[in-house]
């Protein structure tokens, strides 16, 4: 595993996101697509979540660096 | 015969998936010849448990709510369970949380007040979904649908507390390495899903318990050759 700092971590996860977003149609992007603490979020929900480093926002960082093996310092 | 007790709020979308998967489980339960208690919306709550428990023989209980580490909630989030408050009811019970983050906290206390075993998650329970196809329907839900159908179908086959864990386990692994390759970002999503809910799945409590499969409903695949050569034998004979 990699080191790597949030913010980059931050940059490396929004990055996913948009590119995650492209793939949907334009129309499923505001529709519910991930349940994280058993709430339902859209793609574009997530990148506000991300954006804005609410809690969910943070941790949805963690899990995301650690499963494209980094280590978040 | 023995007794399994479902926990099933349905209050929002995440619940709503939980409910159809736990509905799986109550199939499964059926099939093996279990008795069926079913707590479902605004019968989710923590009288109604209570009662049940204090009042029917409960072998397995399978419950879906929100949670956090110390709280687990049912129907319109009333609090069902609080580390060290009302857990005392589930002493003597073989149980699974389908629930965020209960793990950390809840389930060390019941099982420190006497419950048996239990398996759950001591991380948020992750899942993807796709509302275009209905929640039964939905292919990114599938995995996580399985993996908890997976725990229940051993639980009610009367395994162990340790391989009741690993088929949880086995489950997320296999739908990991089926979708490894698969190049849409969605199926990575699923992947990372697999990944956090496996890694955050905890098992505690007794080794050895199980719950006793019922009597005279086996249903073996050499069944109907033993009917055959009986069959057989009667003819041969006659």
């Amino acid at each position: 595993m990699s080191e790597i700092n949030y913010v980059n971590a931050k940059k490396l996860v929004l990055d996913r996101l948009r590119q995650w977003a492209k793939e949907l149609p334009v129309a499923e992007r505001r529709r519910p697509r991930i349940v994280l603490d058993m709430k339902s979020y859209s793609v574009l929900d997530l990148i506000a979540q991300v954006e804005r480093n609410s809690q969910v926002g943070k941790e949805y960082v963690f899990d995301e660096a650690k499963r494209l093996n980094y280590v978040v310092k | 015969m023995p007794t399994a007790l479902f926990f099933r709020p349905d209050v929002d979308v995440a619940l709503k998936y939980g409910k159809s998967w736990l509905g799986v489980g109550i199939e499964e339960a059926v099939k093996r010849g279990f008795n069926i208690i079913d707590l479902v919306d605004e019968a989710a709550t923590f009288q109604t448990l209570k009662q049940t428990i204090e009042n029917e023989k409960i072998d397995a209980v399978i419950l879906l709510g929100h949670g956090n580490a110390s709280v687990f909630t049912g129907f319109e989030q009333q609090i069902v369970f609080r580390a060290c408050t009302n857990d005392e009811i589930m002493a003597g019970s073989i149980s699974h949380f389908v629930s965020c983050s209960v793990g950390q906290e809840l389930l060390p206390s019941i099982i420190k007040k006497g419950g048996i075993w239990t398996v759950g998650y001591q991380v948020d329970f992750q899942f993807l979904i796709n509302p275009e196809y209905s929640v039964e329907q939905d292919p990114l839900a599938e995995p996580f649908k399985n993996v908890t159908v997976a725990i229940i179908q051993k639980m009610l086959d009367g395994a162990k507390l340790k391989d009741v864990w690993n088929a949880g386990i086995a489950e997320c692994d296999r739908w990991i390495a089926k979708l490894w390759n698969r190049p849409e970002l969605d199926w990575a999503q699923v992947i990372g899903a697999l990944q956090h809910d496996r890694d955050g799945m905890i098992g505690l409590g007794s080794e050895e318990a199980y719950i006793p499969p019922p009597v005279g409903v086996t249903v073996t695949k050499t069944a109907p050759l033993i009917v055959l050569g009986v069959a057989a034998w009667i003819l041969l004979t006659s």
